[in-house]
């Protein structure tokens, strides 16, 4: 199986949503599209299961273009932000009804009740069942048909935090066995980081970014990527050669000439170490502590912007206490 | 799916075109230059007796809707659900059969002078207007108690705790929230009125409606056409005040309905003040002219069934199944249309389509024979197929109800389960079928129900069209009821068009029970 989009726009009257999107994935790839609220990444979802039309571009799977296919002919499964359940049908006639052929039908609803933990719900309805029910009703409805390619928008968007993590791990197991292509909608960095092997980062209709998320994470092409995948310092100061001058302040941290160009450091909030001091010209004052189990987050004053640092709890630090900075030029972000 | 889109927007437009054809036939028929013809018709005694019954009416109606919808929103008291149920009864009994049973009842010869040896003079406008009243009422009752609903507790104690007394905030802050929902009560039954024909006719109290019948006439349709532009005008202006003085006004409040645990409860001779509140109406409109009715068809019942009264009853259902088949039509196209091309135009033509609804009878009526008296010249056989223009009538009236109960139905189902059945690869028609036509279930039940009622009641419309040999329940109903010597057996239509208007009343008992 082999999926590709290319140079995909589409505008709502004068406003263009995206903008000549392109980029392809493989059987059993798992792939985030990811960005804020507005960016356009349901728009491209509705486009690629057809039921939006894109202005320009072509959408071919297995070397055939589907673009001017109709939504049913497209082989392309979908899961709804809210399930999109049909409450007048039962869990066996919601997950039966994309199965054509009728010899199979029983066997089949068998085998994805079965995957997907739907046992002894067969004969009940959609408002019958809990939240997590339906999400699993859903995903076995969504792979009845034996789709090519299977798109989720927004799988735990409905979700209150405590269940989501359990329901990404569940998602991620029924998903594993089945080899197939999957594309994720979320603006929730944690769906990626469970279960995509690839994000695609959208912003302001066109991708910024792609690869996979260890490689967002640590090397993010610009600001919004470095944000938008995890928490980031971002401190304007200037590079001489004891380390980086901040707040008329200095951050211990030897740079080579390549991240000392600029005036901006960017780093992650676990990359910055602190080291206990007295108070002196370059020493931080801890302004608040934050206990977050596994590790403290600790803020530090400053005159310009707040920097965050994630320490382990190991160290007993109290607010009031002075500190120095230092971080390892291989933390920095470019 | 090219071509479906254009069918989808194509077939509404002419759709909408046709429905609106009978009004468009009365604006192009006006001689804007006899604009002293208006002034006429506005000074003469058709319109002084149509505005005194309708300020008649409303006063009654007020009379009998306020207070009680006001006790239904703020106080608990024994039997509260029954009569909340109770008061909407009188909506089942047609306005002339109300007028005549009461005529029975109360006049020369009726059943109070038998028992007691008084009479009363009831054939005036003053009494017209009380039992008019009594069956229109629930138009404001309804709308005032589910405005009453939303405004909530909360705005009284805001009040309440800014120094106001519960009287002060109930008149500084409730009453005026609530005149948005009065008016609009009031305008429906004023609307009412201005459409009746039977009972202003049976009283003998000519109005508009009854001239635009009287002078009818495929021959000489212009002075019925200009009466029914007048009627037309008088209907405009109408909504027009209703439109200054509610705009605006429309506030939304977000509180919810939960206001049950705050109702304030009644016991002893409040419990009793509030049950005869609502006793009252519902005797006047519904319980007095019912159980009179039965008693009249029970003695007279042997002598109206024959076949022929069975060809009537068939003849009421083949034209109430005909409006049926093209109201659901016409509202299942102009609703999917907007469901699947949500285009601002598409909504205008869709909503202008319901427009018959607030227009009189007679003023279709006339709309659709004055060209069909044209067309005569050359078909000469056309008023063969009158009743096919009678159902053509009731769809321009009773489009709105078939439009309004799908369309909102259509706005609860997500167009997502539509997406999700195409994603599963059925094809348009298929999911369309599978999804929304079987989810629509209810909704084109209460809606073929409602558009039967109104055709077992219509009495104007149906009347202007009837001159073929062609009657129903509600025209035998009428007739009997000017047939010296045989006035008490139009009771039996009568109880049956009752019947058949208490079912939709039934079927919203069950539905709000199950809830």
């Amino acid at each position: 199986m082999h999926f590709e989009v290319t140079g995909i726009n589409k505008k709502f009257g004068k406003k263009e949503i995206l903008s000549g999107i392109s980029f392809n994935m493989n059987q059993g790839e798992i792939v985030a599209l990811m960005g804020e609220s507005g960016c356009g990444k349901s728009t491209l979802l509705r486009i690629i299961a057809g039921f939006e039309n894109s202005d320009a571009g072509s959408v071919e799977l297995n070397g055939k273009e589907i673009h001017r296919l109709v939504p049913h002919k497209r082989k392309v499964g979908m899961f709804f932000q809210d399930y999109a359940l049909f409450p007048h049908m039962t869990v066996f006639e919601n997950i039966a009804y994309g199965i054509s052929s009728s010899e199979k039908l029983s066997t089949k609803v068998a085998e994805l009740v079965e995957m997907c933990e739907l046992e002894g719900l067969e004969n009940v309805y959609p408002h019958q069942i809990s939240g997590g029910q339906k999400q699993r009703v859903a995903l076995a409805r969504a792979l009845a048909p034996d789709p090519e390619i299977l798109l989720l928008d927004e799988p735990f968007s409905n979700i209150d935090a405590i269940l989501r993590e359990n329901l990404r791990l569940e998602l991620k197991r029924m998903l594993k066995g089945r080899n197939l292509s999957v594309i994720i909608v979320s603006h929730d960095i944690e769906d990626a980081l469970v279960l995509a092997n690839k994000a695609i980062i959208l912003h302001k209709g066109g991708i910024v970014q792609e690869g996979s998320i260890r490689e967002l994470y640590k090397k993010p092409k610009n600001a919004f990527v470095a944000q938008f995948v995890g928490e980031v310092n971002i401190l304007e100061g200037m590079f001489n050669e004891q380390g980086f001058n901040f707040d008329d302040r200095l951050i211990s941290c030897v740079c080579t000439s390549q991240c000392s160009d600029g005036n901006k450091l960017s780093v992650r909030p676990e990359n910055i170490e602190l080291i206990p001091s007295e108070k002196s010209s370059d020493s931080f004052q801890i302004k608040q502590i934050i206990f977050k189990r596994s590790y403290c987050v600790i803020e530090v004053e400053s005159k310009q912007s707040r920097i965050f640092a994630h320490v382990p709890n190991k160290h007993d630090w109290k607010e009031g206490d002075y500190c120095q900075i230092a971080i390892n030029e291989y933390h920095i972000l470019h | 799916m090219q071509m479906n889109k254009y069918l989808w927007l194509l077939i509404p437009l002419v759709l909408c075109l046709l429905i609106l054809s009978p009004i468009l036939f009365l604006i192009s028929e006006v001689k804007w230059t006899q604009s002293s013809l208006i002034g006429n018709v506005l000074g003469s005694e058709l319109s002084l007796n149509t505005f005194l019954l309708m300020g008649g009416t409303a006063l009654f109606a007020i009379l009998f809707a306020v207070p009680t919808a006001f006790i239904q929103a703020y106080y608990s008291f024994k039997g509260k659900q029954m009569f909340s149920w109770l008061m909407l009864l009188p909506l089942s009994i047609p306005a002339y059969i109300v007028a005549y049973t009461y005529k029975g009842m109360l006049g020369p010869f009726g059943t109070i002078h038998a028992m007691f040896g008084f009479y009363v003079e009831v054939e005036n406008i003053f009494f017209l207007s009380l039992f008019m009243a009594s069956v229109l009422y629930p138009y404001l009752f309804i709308m005032l108690r589910n405005s009453l609903r939303y405004n909530t507790f909360s705005l009284i104690e805001a009040a309440q705790s800014l120094g106001s007394s519960k009287v002060s905030a109930l008149k500084r802050i409730i009453l005026p929230l609530s005149i948005p929902a009065i008016i609009s009560g009031l305008v429906l039954i004023m609307m009412e009125v201005l459409n009746n024909f039977g009972a202003v006719s049976y009283f003998g109290i000519p109005t508009f409606t009854t001239e635009i019948i009287r002078l009818w006439s495929p021959m000489n349709s212009e002075s019925a056409i200009n009466i029914s532009m007048v009627l037309l005008l008088v209907v405009c202006t109408i909504y027009l005040i209703e439109y200054l003085l509610v705009k605006g006004k429309s506030y939304a409040t977000s509180q919810g309905v939960d206001t049950e645990k705050q109702l304030v409860p009644l016991t002893g001779w409040k419990n009793a003040f509030a049950v005869l509140v609502h006793v009252c109406p519902i005797l006047i409109g519904f319980i007095l002219p019912f159980v009179q009715l039965t008693s009249w068809a029970s003695h007279y019942y042997m002598d109206v069934f024959n076949p022929e009264f069975l060809q009537l009853i068939l003849n009421t259902f083949k034209l109430a199944l005909m409006a049926i088949v093209f109201c659901l039509f016409s509202g299942l196209v102009f609703s999917l249309s907007i469901r699947f091309f949500p285009k601002v135009w598409l909504k205008f033509i869709s909503k202008s389509a319901t427009i018959g609804y607030a227009l009189p009878g007679v003023v279709i009526a006339i709309g659709i024979l004055g060209p069909l008296s044209f067309v005569k010249t050359w078909v000469p056989d056309i008023f063969k197929y009158l009743i096919y223009f009678l159902a053509f009538a009731y769809v321009v009236r009773f489009q709105a109800v078939s439009f309004n109960a799908l369309r909102s139905s259509l706005q609860k189902i997500p167009l997502n389960l539509h997406e999700a059945s195409r994603s599963l690869a059925r094809p348009f028609w298929r999911s369309l079928w599978d999804i929304e036509l079987k989810l629509l279930k209810p909704a084109l039940l209460s809606a073929s129900l409602l558009i039967f009622v109104d055709v077992s009641k219509e009495l104007p419309l149906t009347m202007m069209f009837q001159s073929f040999n062609f009657e129903t329940l509600a025209i035998r109903s009428y007739m009997l009821m000017q047939t010296d010597g045989a006035v008490y057996q139009s009771a039996v239509p009568s109880v049956i068009i009752v019947l058949i208007g208490l079912l939709p009343l039934i079927l919203i008992h069950f539905l709000t029970k199950d809830k």
